[in-house]
């Protein structure tokens, strides 16, 4: 089991190798999809919610279920959030 | 009265080719008459063949950034770099063009399926969960071009054309065809092929298709030379940017050559052999020069599909006497393969640029490696070297598996 820290660090990373960005340039607030332009955000689209998907299930170890919608999760935290919530095995 | 034909030229080039990056490499080892073969390293365990032409300089990450090159196979890496380079040769990186009046047509030949055992991997283990989500999107054949027009924003007509080892003709062929016919007054179109992977090599080995001859790996393609057994692997793209003439005379652009004729035939013999008294591949080297308004005797350079296989050598060959009469006898014939090796999709795009340079330079560039001529191959192979000529109308040869038969036919345009 990792901790809480270890798993933003992580998701953190993952999604910064994702977009190809410095880690520093994402937030646990930071927003994934973009909406309607009003606010800042990854500018996330759905290839890359796949990769995350993909990611995430070989780092830690998870099953990430065909019912989760990532574009229903709107920050970085609400992945690390269902990451913590899921893990049981360290990576 | 009818309207004359809408005229189509080439006023960008783009490659990636064992030569290295970028279409001046390409003519530069090919006008040297250099061998880009080499001895095969891509991990390739048992298979009979030792020579191949392979991309060694070209870095995904630092050509196209670090995204694309994840999720993108090595044939939409090379197609999208060589339409880059030809989309900026042709200054329409900074000219204002209308994207909904460009049209991107792309030649390949076997898509992802070299890489398949690669993207079956977690599918094995764990069935479709297990997989890569982006495995139908990365390996459909057509994603090369899809990736041409999102980042070029190319939002004219698009088409993949799937024709082995005449796909890149074909798909300049129907590019010129588009702007001919007013749907799109650009065309980005070339062919892209990867597949030298195991796999994919394994293949064509199966088919005995491949040189497995003893002998150093740049000697091993041998076109028109009766110890030739079989084509040299090689991988790539080209990509050309065609343009309706005056659009391109508006703007100014450099021209390189006009795309004066096309034609498409097929043998409806055999799907691995050519019809070997070369009837139908004649038919379609003669639509090509009508299409042109070319006659035979006009025809200064072949740039031939010149593959050094023990059959299609031969049926090229009666082929162009067919079509060519007792011209054939006089004109250039060369093959850029035994310089290079066959990249299946590719080769047709890869040769086009070739051909575009040497109208525009006055160079043949040779056919290497011949040294016994096969007696049954008697034509000028321009084997002693690159020869320098002042060059009109060039006509280039693509004859795929299963007959398919493509031909173009370029024309020097200015002094």
């Amino acid at each position: 089991m990792l901790e809480a820290t270890d798993v933003r660090r992580q998701v953190t990373a993952i999604i910064a190798e994702i977009k190809d960005l410095d880690a520093a340039a994402v937030a646990e607030d930071t927003r994934l999809f973009s909406q309607d332009g009003t606010q800042a955000s990854l500018d996330f689209d759905s290839l890359d919610a796949f990769e995350l998907a993909m990611a995430l299930e070989e780092c830690f170890a998870i099953v990430v279920t065909e019912e989760v919608d990532f574009q229903a999760f709107k920050t970085v935290r609400d992945v690390v959030e269902y990451v913590a919530a899921r893990q049981t095995v360290a990576p | 009265m009818t309207a004359p034909r809408r005229r189509v030229v080439v006023t960008g080039l783009g490659a990636v080719t064992p030569f290295g990056v970028g279409a001046a490499a390409l003519w530069r080892g090919v006008r040297e008459g250099r061998s880009a073969v080499t001895a095969l390293d891509r991990g390739a365990c048992d298979l009979p063949c030792r020579a191949a032409g392979q991309v060694r300089d070209f870095d995904p990450c630092q050509m196209l950034g670090r995204v694309e090159a994840r999720r993108l196979l090595p044939f939409s890496q090379f197609a999208l770099a060589s339409a880059r380079e030809a989309w900026e040769h042709a200054g329409l990186a900074h000219d204002a063009v209308d994207g909904r009046r460009v049209a991107t047509v792309v030649g390949n030949g076997s898509g992802g399926f070299p890489c398949g055992p690669a993207l079956v991997d977690g599918w094995r283990a764990r069935g479709w969960r297990g997989m890569d989500p982006l495995t139908l999107v990365k390996a459909l054949p057509d994603v090369a071009a899809q990736q041409v027009s999102i980042a070029l924003g190319l939002g004219g007509p698009i088409l993949t054309c799937t024709a082995s080892c005449a796909s890149g003709t074909m798909a300049i062929g129907q590019a010129t065809e588009m702007i001919r016919a007013g749907r799109a007054d650009v065309a980005l179109a070339g062919g892209t092929e990867a597949w030298l992977t195991p796999y994919g090599l394994s293949t064509f080995a199966a088919l005995r298709a491949l040189s497995t001859r003893d002998c150093p790996p740049e000697e091993a393609s041998c076109p028109f030379d009766r110890r030739r057994d079989g084509f040299v692997p090689t991988e790539g793209a080209a990509m050309l940017v065609l343009e309706e003439r005056e659009h391109a005379q508006r703007r100014r652009a450099p021209v390189l050559a006009e795309v004066a004729g096309v034609a498409s035939t097929s043998d409806a013999h055999n799907q691995l052999a050519p019809r070997p008294d070369g009837t139908a591949a004649a038919r379609c080297i003669a639509l090509a020069l009508e299409d042109a308004g070319v006659a035979a005797a006009e025809v200064d350079y072949v740039n031939a599909h010149g593959t050094s296989t023990p059959l299609n050598d031969v049926a090229e060959t009666r082929a162009l006497k067919l079509a060519l009469g007792c011209h054939a006898s006089r004109v250039a014939v060369s093959s850029v393969k035994s310089m290079l090796g066959h990249a299946l999709g590719a080769a047709g795009a890869i040769e086009s640029v070739v051909t575009v340079m040497a109208l525009r330079d006055g160079v043949i560039p040779p056919t290497i490696n011949l040294r016994e001529p096969d007696p049954a191959c008697d034509l000028d192979y321009v084997a002693e070297g690159p020869r320098a000529a002042p060059l009109r109308v060039a006509l280039k040869n693509s004859f795929a598996l299963g007959g398919q038969n493509a031909c173009l036919v370029y024309r020097r345009v200015g002094g």
